[in-house]
């Protein structure tokens, strides 16, 4: 027997230091890594509900699309970061201050 | 109270959390990115200790085989070999700690204000049967959508990484 409220606790902690990671990070990569981890964090939730509720699994679906979505992001995020680096030779964030390429 | 499912749960909640802390402290990228993969991987172990068999096997496969490899790409296509090393720079710390403890303020009362429903006490179900059924029936819009952008992402990423040629 595993409380939902300390799983749910575990998310909201995961949450939060994805968040921090998206606030301080100057590398994209690594604000990357801080936006899966909220992801996550996210996802442990869904599956937190649909484990309080017995044989409704509504929860576990919604996560596989939350997964998908995540792996189709950071495809795209990717592509982006590479187009960002052959621009200005750098993925630090603070330095793509230009509008037009 | 102190099952050893929940024994096992309490382990890997300090593991993802350990890892999560470490990925977001460290200024190395490489090792960034690998302790991520720790990290995902706990939480892979957590859906097991939480009967989602399924999606235990979808998180090793995509997250910590799929995205995590992109992630190592990422980090070594846009860093350059010896030139410049992999070190990470932090800066706002002190607005982002702020900003962190009031969302963590926000969450803590919500968790403990809101009544959380009690678990039901079941037997473990596989549930692969089950999600793939409520796809092709309750989730099918959803399912159908999520094709299409899957088609859009792949045209986009490739149409957004090809280097770009002017006259």
């Amino acid at each position: 027997m595993i409380p939902v409220s300390h799983i749910i606790a575990v998310g909201a902690a995961m949450f939060c230091i994805g968040l921090f990671a998206l606030l301080t990070r100057r590398n994209a990569v690594a604000v990357f890594m801080g936006i899966e981890l909220m992801l996550n964090a996210a996802n442990l939730n869904f599956v937190a509900f649909s484990h309080a509720h017995a044989h409704e699994i509504d929860g576990q679906v919604v996560a596989v699309f939350v997964i998908m979505l995540a792996a189709a992001e950071f495809a795209v995020a990717l592509a982006l970061i590479l187009s960002l680096y052959q621009m200005f030779r750098s993925v630090h964030l603070d330095e793509a201050d230009d509008m037009k390429g | 109270m102190l099952t050893p499912s929940y024994i096992a749960f309490v382990i890997v909640s300090v593991w993802v959390l350990v890892a999560s802390v470490y990925v977001v402290t460290t200024p190395h990228i490489v090792r960034a990115a690998y302790v991520l993969l720790a990290a995902l991987f706990g939480i892979a172990v957590m859906y097991v200790i939480l009967h989602a068999d399924f999606l235990a096997a979808v998180q090793v496969l995509i997250y910590v085989g799929g995205v995590n490899i992109l992630i190592i790409f990422g980090v070594m296509l846009t860093e350059h070999m010896g030139k410049t090393s992999f070190q990470l720079v932090s800066f706002n710390l002190f607005p982002a700690l702020l900003t962190c403890a009031l969302i963590a303020l926000a969450l803590i009362l919500g968790l403990t204000v809101y009544p959380w429903p009690e678990q039901e006490a079941a037997a473990a179900l596989p549930t692969t049967a089950p999600i793939g059924v409520m796809f092709l029936t309750k989730y099918l819009l959803p399912f159908e959508v999520a094709s299409v952008l899957l088609l859009v992402v792949l045209l986009g990423a490739v149409s957004v990484a090809r280097k770009e040629v002017r006259g």
